[in-house]
């Protein structure tokens, strides 16, 4: 295999694509490719394959690795282990979530997950909201491997269930807060766009981006899942800027 | 006792007293019955998960010791009654403030533990608790009989949901028991209070088998007794105990026996594959932990008296100059409890009309000029005032419409019913302040005739007070973020429970309340959140359609607001308890006591 220019690193490319039945995600395999798979034999013969075949493990690994972060933030967010989620992320990363940008580990990524979204029970799986039809590239997870291996980009399709505390001063949404609920909820899935880079042996994400692809509100009307429109500290638990 | 329990300042014991009323406790509960003797002579090995290993030994009817695990031996009065094949059994542990209320069933060995103890110090969530407030934790277990311990055991139970019991005890007490959620209770105690007023406290359920259940509830909030029984649905008898200090701060430590009667079953609307087994309604301030094993002595207690900030008159007046508003101001403000509201109507639109209500009561013409403004002044007042207002029509050529009195000290607002067709109305008055606090709205229902042309008003027929909604249970749903059910508990006060997300019914609290009937079918329900956060919610239900219309007034540092209140509900059930209520001969002042 021919080094690559680190200008313009030709990346390892995973996909897999995103089956959602019943309100349980499921991934299946369906592509699996890397490059440089069909490189000729060359004159070193075996100690080439033995390279190249490592490289492409290493790669796998990699990608492997990746995807069991991808999961364990998943499963964070699904168990509502917000302050677990905080220590994924590097300490210069930016988490793009619903009009917000979110930036640095312990400022913002810990405003989001730990004082904002523990609040909402944002995060937690769901099937696709009735109607929704994603069409094959949005149902693709892409995991792109840096030929350094130091850093990768990967798109990881999603479907959640996002809320927003409802406001005001009403009883019943203070007994409902006090069991977790007083939330204007909806549904949400789209592809969540990610970037990591490895941090001694382990992978962190640097950066996530959820692009949402369709937006399902639960709530009536005069209860909108407004978008964040004010940055903090004029709202606590509100980005760092807007996007 | 005749201070509504939410009015009543209960002493705040400190450990010191309550260690030296506890004292007593040491020679075992009291009883009306005769306490069993199917322990005396025994010794039981108590074996729970993830709790404590009893081991007693029983030496009399009333005396026993206890060995908690290599612990040292403790001895103890006891009290034992049966209901078969349950064994009930309750002692203190004596120069501590901790005891136990056991359930055990003889045929199969199985255990259910209330470890009880006073001064909790804090909550999970950090909330100080009151000492007198009898914590509990409760643990599932068996009798180790040196034989392969049973898999099964009691469990946490969605099954009791929604039913209502009349109890009788052998003390003379009686109190209505309902069950609508499954972290919380309403009673009602029939025989205690001289007022028909029902109270939420936080509860737990056991289920033993089909018939077989136990219940219990703090009065967190109030005087903090624990009251535990188990009951058999099928004889409809039940065996408990009561312990805790009441509100002349003597301790109450008595066993009870006592025979009920269903008085009727609320839906209840979780999904039909969820039996309440796990506490699916936890806390959402106590510290995270694997879903379903909450902190010891966890519970969900709603406690608004603590967050709710009281008031004066100067400084609700205060903020009432800086801000006050009606139906939020502007046509695009969210309205958090009319996210269903029913539309406004123009019927009272170019009508002019006197509002004339009896025993003296005010006389109010008005002129109405569109459909959200109209002019209106006391009779023999030459000045028209201009307001605000907002109306539906909540039945057929029935107007229900509000609007402030802009300016008054304290903030003044009416809701009236005026009905079109037969010329009657009901006004409900409503003013910022009560003696209690500043930001609490006391209202008041007055009834009259409208002279308007066209109309020929009665001159003896009035629209009144009801208990015909009494034990109607309805959800309402302001939004499709926004349910809550409404259970109407007597003539004179309300709770309102909330779902969880799976539409489990959850955290309860009540309210004194009033009812007046408009038509058959077509009530005004009012209710002030007393003792919570002072709103007052003011709406003409129409059973008819399923629907309500109304209005919200409430003040406080925000300024003070007249909202819209609109709601779609769905009937959740009824309890048969009319007859409970209303003026009567009373049956008992104290409980009867050995």
């Amino acid at each position: 295999m021919k080094t690559q220019s680190k200008k313009n690193p030709k990346p390892e490319v995973e996909r897999r694509s995103f089956i959602r039945k019943t309100g349980v995600a499921l991934s299946a395999v369906v592509a699996s490719t890397v490059a440089g798979v069909a490189k000729p034999r060359t004159d070193n013969g075996d100690k080439d394959q033995i390279d190249r075949l490592s490289r492409q493990i290493a790669h796998l690994q990699d990608a492997n690795a990746i995807r069991s972060l991808h999961h364990t933030y998943e499963h964070h967010l699904e168990q509502g282990a917000y302050e677990e989620i905080v220590g994924l992320f590097t300490d210069d990363c930016e988490v793009s979530f619903n009009g917000g940008l979110f930036a640095g580990k312990e400022r913002g990524i810990r405003r989001l997950y730990v004082d904002n979204l523990s609040r909402t029970l944002t995060g937690r799986k769901t099937e696709l909201a009735a109607g929704v039809q994603l069409d094959p590239d949005q149902q693709q997870e892409t995991i792109e491997v840096a030929s350094d291996r130091l850093s990768a980009k990967a798109r990881f399709p999603y479907s959640i269930k996002a809320g927003t505390p409802l406001e005001g001063e009403s009883s019943l949404i203070d007994m409902a807060r006090l069991h977790g609920e007083g939330l204007a909820r909806w549904r949400e899935g789209g592809v969540c766009e990610a970037e990591y880079v490895k941090e001694g042996q382990a992978w962190k994400i640097k950066k996530l981006e959820y692009r949402a692809a369709w937006h399902t509100m639960q709530s009536a009307e005069g209860v909108p899942a407004a978008r964040f429109s004010k940055t903090y500290p004029d709202d606590p638990v509100g980005p760092d800027s807007l996007v | 006792m005749n201070e509504p329990m939410h009015r009543f300042k209960y002493t705040k014991l400190t450990k010191a007293q309550i260690d030296q009323k506890l004292a007593a406790a040491a020679a075992g509960p009291k009883c009306a019955s005769d306490y069993s003797d199917v322990l005396a002579g025994k010794s039981l090995k108590i074996v729970t998960d993830d709790g404590p290993v009893l081991n007693y030994t029983f030496t009399s009817k009333n005396r026993l010791t206890l060995k908690e695990g290599s612990g040292a031996s403790v001895e103890s009065g006891y009290g034992a009654l049966v209901l078969k094949p349950l064994v009930v059994f309750s002692h203190m542990l004596p120069k501590t403030e901790k005891g136990y209320n056991v359930i055990l069933d003889l045929k199969t060995n199985l255990v259910t533990v209330f470890e009880v103890w006073f001064c909790g110090g804090k909550d999970p969530g950090g909330t100080v608790l009151d000492d007198r407030e009898v914590q509990r934790q409760i643990y599932f277990g068996y009798v180790d009989t040196g034989k392969e311990p049973p898999k099964e055991r009691h469990h946490l139970t969605n099954r009791l949901e929604g039913k209502g019991i009349h109890w009788i005890q052998d003390t003379g007490i009686e109190t209505l028991d309902f069950y609508p959620s499954v972290i919380s209770s309403n009673f009602v105690e029939l025989t205690r209070h001289v007022d028909d007023l029902s109270y939420c406290s936080p509860s737990d359920y056991v289920l033993i088998n089909d018939n077989l259940f136990i219940y219990d509830r703090t009065e967190c909030e109030f005087s903090g007794i624990h009251t535990m029984y188990a009951m058999d649905l099928f004889t409809m008898e039940q065996a408990g105990v009561r312990l805790g200090f009441n509100e002349k701060d003597e301790l109450e430590y008595y066993m009870y026996k006592g025979t009920g009667e269903v008085v009727g079953q609320l839906a209840y609307l979780e999904p039909f594959n969820d039996h309440g087994k796990s506490l699916s309604v936890t806390s959402s301030k106590a510290p995270k932990q694997q879903p379903g094993t909450p902190q010891k002595g966890e519970r969900m207690a709603y406690r608004p008296a603590r967050t709710f900030r009281n008031m004066t008159e100067e400084e609700v007046h205060q903020a009432a100059e800086k801000t006050t508003t009606s139906f939020g101001g502007r046509e695009d403000t969210p309205q958090m409890m009319a996210g269903n509201s029913m539309p406004f109507t123009d019927l009272l639109v170019g009508k002019e009309f006197t509002l004339r209500y009896d025993n003296g009561g005010p006389v109010y013409n008005y002129r109405v000029i569109d459909s959200k403004k109209l002019r209106w002044k006391n009779e023999g007042e030459t000045q028209w005032r201009e307001e605000d207002y907002r109306a539906f029509e909540a039945d057929d050529q029935l107007v229900f419409f509000a609007h402030l009195h802009s300016g008054s000290r304290p903030r003044k607002s009416v809701k009236i019913a005026l009905d079109l067709n037969n010329g009657l109305t009901t006004c409900i008055t409503s003013k910022m302040g009560t003696p209690y606090y500043g930001n609490e709205v006391s209202y008041n229902a007055i009834f009259g005739a409208a002279e308007m042309k066209g109309l020929e008003a009665p001159k003896y027929v009035r629209h009144c007070f009801t208990d015909e909604l009494v034990g109607h249970a309805y959800s309402w749903s302001y939004s499709d973020s926004m349910t809550s059910m409404h259970l109407y508990t007597t003539p004179h006060s309300s709770s309102w429970t909330i779902f969880t997300e799976n539409q489990t019914m959850g955290m309860q609290w009540c309210a004194p309340c009033i009812y007046v009937k408009l038509r058959d079918g077509v009530y005004i329900f009012d209710l002030c959140e007393e003792a919570c956060n002072g709103a007052e919610t003011c709406v003409v239900i129409n059973t008819k359609i399923m629907h309500d219309c109304g209005f919200g007034f409430s003040g406080g540092a925000r300024g003070v607001n007249l909202g819209l209140v609109g709601a779609i509900a769905r009937l959740i059930g009824k309890y048969d308890v009319q007859r409970f209520f209303g003026p009567k001969k009373r049956k008992l002042i104290e409980p009867k006591l050995a």
